[in-house]
């Protein structure tokens, strides 16, 4: 996968650029807001990571200007702190999602990773969570002793986790996942649903944490 | 920048000319302007009845001596049996009364007698109709005349009867004394308004001497000096004095504050950024890749904190000098959950019982999103970085007077003797701990003071329990 960088931090742009490139990305690297434009509206790119500071022109001038030539593939905006308007003005100019400076670098891989898999085609892959491998297309998910025997609502239920993964994802969220948007749920059947799936996958050492009140985390490092 | 406005005033710029010089500009031109108007109109009023006073004076004077010279004149007339009257008390006449005297006698079938042939006529015709003397004003050959007729019974052979006395004077010499009386008085009251004026003009001046003397103490004013002016002010400018010197107070108070967190600031700084070259300089000189890795992992965790740092004196910096909107009506709850959301992931991460409850009837509350999620967010983090693990609970409550955020966790309380001090910039429970930077809870009480409410460490039996309190 193709990863635009474009922050006029230098070494910030050189962390990034080496944290993915050491998880196998290809990147490229940019500081100038034109450049940018006129890079990305040639050459394209499977994801962006951007800065709304830029010199030439700001982030958001720039999102604009790239969704103008045509590009549909996700981009994530990186803001400095409190700027919630330039979020939401961010989020309205088209960008996917966003990042608040200072971030972790392992927030911005996992974002990535999000991203990466929104974009049809890469999800035929399979994908790595924890000790887990996921086949998101094939609705499967293999433990390192072998495929899990999952039911359909439980694979959508961990697609819908790990989608967001490193995310807390809301009880609405995972039932509209895996019952359908608007469908008539009771919140026990999530909650039903979850204990099934934590019970399974506690056994190949990944773990669903419940934050009550707020909904539930996939957390694939856990042991 | 009040301050700075105050003290460095530009001597000049009272009278600069571009200011409203009339009314604006001066208190002494100002009561002058009121005072003198009045004064000029009370003068010319006075003036103007004391000279009709004056004249009536003067005319009641003559009339009486008109009268007495016609009697005169009458026993005269008749001592003399109708002849001439002496040119002798004619002349003492005229001399007594300044003006003219001219004289009539006529008999009592209208025969002329003696005297001036033509007397003036009066309103009456020439005979007054009664014994009572009728005064008159008229004109003798051009000139202003007071006239006085009278009718006397006279038992004479030659011309017994009643006799019509008509005795006249021309007024000039009296009509003279009045407009002199009149200046005289005009110009005494001038003389008073102008002593008046005199010393109105300078006793103002001399009355506004302590503001002044006011103005003098924030003149020499130095740029760091805020201490109350302690100068004695005159009762009408005390309030304003008082108002200064509040304003003094507060502003050395914020300076001060301000001060002390730029130099709190600096040595904070100090640390994580030391920490940073030495471990940078350790992981330079790691022997083999996985003591490079254990230090390279140690120098990002330093990293972290003097990001955590900066980040949050943006945010003390952000929350005393940033204008809390409180027009808008926010979702409390949300913006809660969503602070409660971002922190979820670390604190699950620590195995940590992790939970978020909504107590009452949420309401829409006035307040600014962005400062109450970093509120929340800092009281969040303190319990992660002080609660050792033990289960933490975020609560949004509303009850009928307020809207609370409570987040408390089972782990160690807070010492009583801590439980104000903690929320005062760099003050932390154990200052040898290198976790937090002690801005955390400042932070959060700045935030909720800036909305009208308060931020407290509650009083609970076991663990440690934080609340923003927002009024309705």
């Amino acid at each position: 996968m193709r990863i635009a960088v474009i922050e006029d931090n230098e070494p910030l742009a050189d962390a990034v650029a080496n944290a993915l490139r050491d998880r196998g990305y290809a990147v490229d690297l940019l500081s100038d807001g034109l450049e940018a434009e006129e890079f990305l509206c040639e050459s394209g790119a499977d994801l962006a990571i951007m800065d709304v500071n830029l010199p030439g022109q700001s982030g958001f001038e720039l999102l604009r200007n790239i969704r103008r030539c045509g590009a549909t593939w996700p981009i994530l905006m990186l803001t400095a702190r409190g700027e919630t308007a330039d979020r939401i003005a961010g989020l309205d100019a088209g960008a996917d999602d966003y990042l608040v400076k200072p971030f972790e670098m392992s927030e911005l891989l996992a974002r990535v990773r999000a991203l990466g898999r929104r974009r049809g085609g890469q999800t035929a892959l399979q994908e790595k969570v924890g000790p887990l491998k996921f086949d998101r297309a094939g609705r499967r998910l293999y433990s390192p002793d072998g495929p899990l025997e999952l039911s359909r609502r439980e694979i959508s239920l961990f697609a819908a986790l790990s989608e967001r993964s490193g995310r807390i994802v809301s009880k609405n969220e995972l039932a509209d996942a895996v019952y359908g948007v608007g469908a008539e749920v009771e919140e026990n059947a999530v909650e039903l649903l979850v204990s099934r799936l934590r019970r399974k996958l506690r056994a190949v050492g990944v773990e669903i944490r419940t934050a009550r009140g707020l909904g539930y985390l996939l957390d694939a490092e856990a042991e | 920048m009040t301050t700075k406005a105050a003290a460095t005033s530009n001597r000049p710029s009272v009278r600069s000319p571009n200011r409203r010089r009339v009314l604006g500009g001066s208190l002494r031109r100002r009561i002058f302007l009121v005072l003198a108007p009045g004064l000029i109109i009370i003068a010319t009023v006075v003036t103007a009845l004391r000279y009709v006073a004056a004249e009536r004076t003067a005319e009641q004077l003559f009339d009486r001596t008109l009268l007495a010279v016609a009697h005169a004149v009458s026993r005269d007339v008749v001592l003399s049996k109708g002849d001439v009257v002496t040119e002798a008390l004619l002349k003492s006449l005229t001399s007594s009364l300044g003006d003219n005297v001219y004289y009539h006698v006529r008999g009592p079938r209208g025969e002329f007698v003696t005297g001036f042939a033509s007397p003036p006529i009066g309103p009456r015709g020439l005979s007054p109709p009664s014994e009572a003397p009728l005064f008159y004003n008229g004109t003798h050959y051009g000139a202003p005349i007071r006239a006085v007729a009278l009718r006397e019974h006279i038992a004479d052979p030659l011309i017994g009867g009643w006799v019509t006395v008509t005795v006249w004077q021309t007024t000039r010499r009296r009509e003279a004394m009045s407009i002199q009386l009149a200046l005289w008085s005009a110009g005494q009251m001038f003389g008073v308004i102008g002593a008046a004026g005199f010393i109105l003009w300078f006793g103002v001046a001399w009355a506004l001497r302590p503001l002044n003397s006011l103005r003098e103490a924030v003149e020499i004013r130095s740029l760091d000096d805020l201490s109350p002016i302690k100068r004695p002010a005159p009762k009408e400018a005390r309030s304003l004095v008082a108002a200064m010197n509040s304003l003094f107070r507060r502003q050395a108070a914020s300076l001060a504050a301000r001060d002390a967190l730029i130099s709190n600031a600096a040595h904070q700084l100090r640390n994580p950024i030391a920490s940073l070259q030495a471990q940078a300089e350790a992981a330079a000189s790691a022997p083999d890749e996985p003591t490079l890795r254990l230090r390279v992992d140690a120098l990002a965790a330093a990293a972290r904190r003097a990001g955590r740092l900066t980040k949050q004196l943006l945010s003390m910096e952000l929350a005393s000098t940033r204008q809390v909107q409180l027009d808008d009506k926010i979702d409390l709850v949300a913006v809660a959950r969503r602070a409660a959301e971002a922190r979820a992931p670390e604190a699950l991460g620590k195995d940590i019982e992790y939970s978020f409850n909504i107590e009452g009837a949420p309401r829409p509350i006035a307040g600014d999103e962005l400062m109450l999620y970093e509120a929340v967010e800092n009281l969040i983090d303190n319990a992660l970085k002080y609660g050792a693990g033990a289960p933490i609970r975020v609560i949004v409550a509303f009850d009928k007077a307020r809207a609370r955020v409570v987040v408390e966790n089972d782990g160690p309380p807070v010492p009583k003797n801590l439980r104000e001090r903690i929320f005062e910039r760099f003050v932390r429970d154990a200052p040898e701990d290198h976790r937090g930077c002690g801005l955390g809870l400042a932070i959060v009480r700045e935030i909720a003071l800036a909305h009208g409410g308060g931020a407290a460490c509650l009083n609970r039996t076991s663990g440690a329990a934080f609340e923003i309190s927002l009024p309705r």
